[in-house]
């Protein structure tokens, strides 16, 4: 047990190293002669466009009033804008295609875009994954031959290979046989390769279920599917939460592999800004702080979860 | 002569366990309905394996089982539907822990008997009250004690409105001071005349409850008689020792 002021010293070195990390950093980026260039960073998340307004027909302008301007054609047809900074006066005159003022309006940068398609990919894949992790496992431990090899040879297969490499036979063999657009081989890609693991986990914590809540299950009358449903599975992802929380934070990071097959995902974003702005740190930095928001979401959620559930815990 | 109707009729039943131990050796037997039968025995002499053959939680390598009319072990017996009409109480109570005591002993009823809800709750309310801890409805098995927890136990199985009952050691988990609470509501299952096949070391609940007591010794019934008759007996040294043993 460390004492209060000890713990409180403990703390205090910490900040201290981290502070210490950051310096020699920051030391060793500006030997190197590179010039950051941070600012330019939030506009790859969020900018701000100047959507603008031109005139649809000669005329003149007859005012702007509370952010709305009148023009008036020659042939005295009024016509009113909603513009937020207006480019002309009253009394201007107006040619077709000039440009009248304004609006502006938020919109998602491209790496704010790739982290939407990450999630996206992350989130399809996550619910096959579960689905075809809950199947091999329950296959994994029946008694039947035929089920009990196959997963195997499934969950042996997928653990045995890279992703990177399952992702190009994706692609390239399973795409091309059945026609599959490159975002559905990047999610099925993913979902397969995950769910072997999840299907471990899932055998794993139905087999922590101990084999009394079977005979119970059973002596009551309940098939082997009513057993799994209402008794065993509810007790199985409760005790397995952790590490299915574990895997799905892995998923996340695994799908920035899908941006070598060309989907413009979080990591893709980032590789396509770096190769026109030549800002390699600062973008690959971003990118990482971006993954970093999704999986340590993810973990506090399920921590959340896991607490909540923690009420009718043995 | 016509057949007598037994709601139990086993005949020649083997059972030899992977490692080659013998844990059924010829076991024939027949209960009557609403006869309470209690098997007693030492620990290995085959009395819970016996009982768990009966609603085929245990499968057998030779005789056959009748139970309530139907050869449980006939290909054309569906073990879910037998089992439905079989309650079962186990050592370790076996209670869902994910559940509350309501839902515990409503889940069977619901999910298997396709029973509305209402009617599973009212009928469960019945029970509880009849086991005596109907004010825990809501709470979670492991906020019970072991003696609770055995007594939802019971009334998870009476829920199933079954035609006969298993005890397989039911008092053997308790710490003493619980097992009269688990005892009195076996009484009072078998007072309304419940058939029952009892494994249990409780001689009292013996005496007081059961028409016969069944005597086993390595797999086989060696003695099977009224409790009178059992405790009189003096012909038999493996039951005398057993019985010197469990007083």
């Amino acid at each position: 047990m460390i004492s209060k002021p000890a713990k409180a010293a403990w703390n205090f070195t910490y900040i201290i190293v981290i502070i210490g990390i950051g310096y020699f950093t920051f030391i060793s980026s500006s030997k190197i002669n590179y010039i950051w260039r941070w600012n330019t960073i939030p506009s790859y998340i969020i900018y701000t466009s100047h959507d603008t307004v031109s005139s649809p027909f000669n005329g003149f302008v007859e005012g702007y009033k509370n952010g709305e301007l009148t023009i008036k054609s020659l042939h005295g047809v009024t016509k009113k804008f909603k513009l937020e900074k207006s480019a002309v006066k009253k009394g201007n005159v107006v040619d077709q295609g000039d440009e009248l003022g304004y609006n502006v309006s938020h919109k998602a940068g491209a790496l704010l875009l790739g982290l939407l398609t990450t999630l996206k990919i992350s989130i399809i894949a996550i619910f096959f994954a579960i689905i075809i992790g809950i199947i091999t496992g329950l296959m994994r431990i029946a008694e039947n031959p035929l089920l009990k090899n196959l997963a195997i040879t499934y969950i042996e297969l997928i653990r045995g290979t890279p992703l990177l490499v399952q992702i190009f036979i994706f692609y390239f063999f399973i795409g091309t046989v059945f026609n599959l657009d490159r975002i559905v081989s990047g999610i099925g890609a993913l979902a397969v390769f995950e769910g072997a693991y999840i299907a471990e986990i899932v055998r794993a914590g139905i087999q922590s279920i101990g084999k009394d809540q079977t005979e119970a299950a059973l002596s009551i009358g309940m098939n082997y599917f009513q057993l799994m449903r209402h008794i065993i599975m509810p007790q199985a992802i409760k005790r397995t939460m952790p590490a299915m929380a574990g895997q799905f934070i892995s998923l996340i990071k695994d799908s920035s592999l899908v941006s070598i097959i060309s989907i413009t995902d979080l990591t893709k974003a980032g590789r396509e800004i770096v190769s026109s702005t030549f800002s390699p740190f600062e973008i690959w930095f971003t990118v990482a702080a971006m993954y970093l928001v999704l999986t340590y979401s993810l973990s506090s959620l399920t921590h959340l979860l896991e607490r909540k559930m923690a009420k009718s815990d043995r | 002569m016509t057949d007598k109707k037994y709601a139990v009729r086993a005949r020649n039943i083997y059972k030899v366990y992977p490692n080659e131990i013998k844990a059924l050796n010829g076991v024939s037997l027949n209960v009557d309905y609403g006869e309470v039968l209690v098997i007693i025995g030492a620990s290995g002499s085959g009395k819970s394996t016996f009982l768990r053959t009966l609603n085929r939680l245990e499968e057998i390598n030779s005789g056959s089982i009748e139970v309530l009319g139907t050869d449980i072990f006939n290909k054309k017996t569906k073990p879910t539907k037998l089992r439905t009409k079989i309650g079962m109480v186990f050592q370790h109570f076996n209670l869902f822990p994910h559940l509350t005591v309501m839902e515990n002993i409503t889940i069977g009823q619901i999910k298997v008997k396709k029973v509305n809800k209402k009617d599973a709750v009212d009928l469960a309310t019945v029970l509880l009250k009849k086991v005596g801890i109907v004010e825990k409805a809501d709470v979670y098995p492991e906020q019970l004690s072991g003696g609770q927890q055995q007594r939802v136990a019971i009334a998870r199985a009476l829920a199933m409105k079954p035609q006969l009952m298993l005890f397989d050691e039911a008092t053997s988990a308790l710490d003493p001071e619980m097992i009269g609470e688990v005892l009195d509501v076996m009484e009072k299952v078998a007072k309304e005349g419940m058939t029952m096949i009892v494994v249990t070391h409780e001689m009292d609940f013996a005496k007081a409850a059961a028409d016969r007591i069944a005597f086993m010794n390595q797999g086989k019934i060696t003695e099977i008689a009224t409790p009178e008759e059992i405790l009189a007996n003096d012909n038999n040294p493996q039951l005398k020792q057993f019985l010197n043993k469990i007083h």
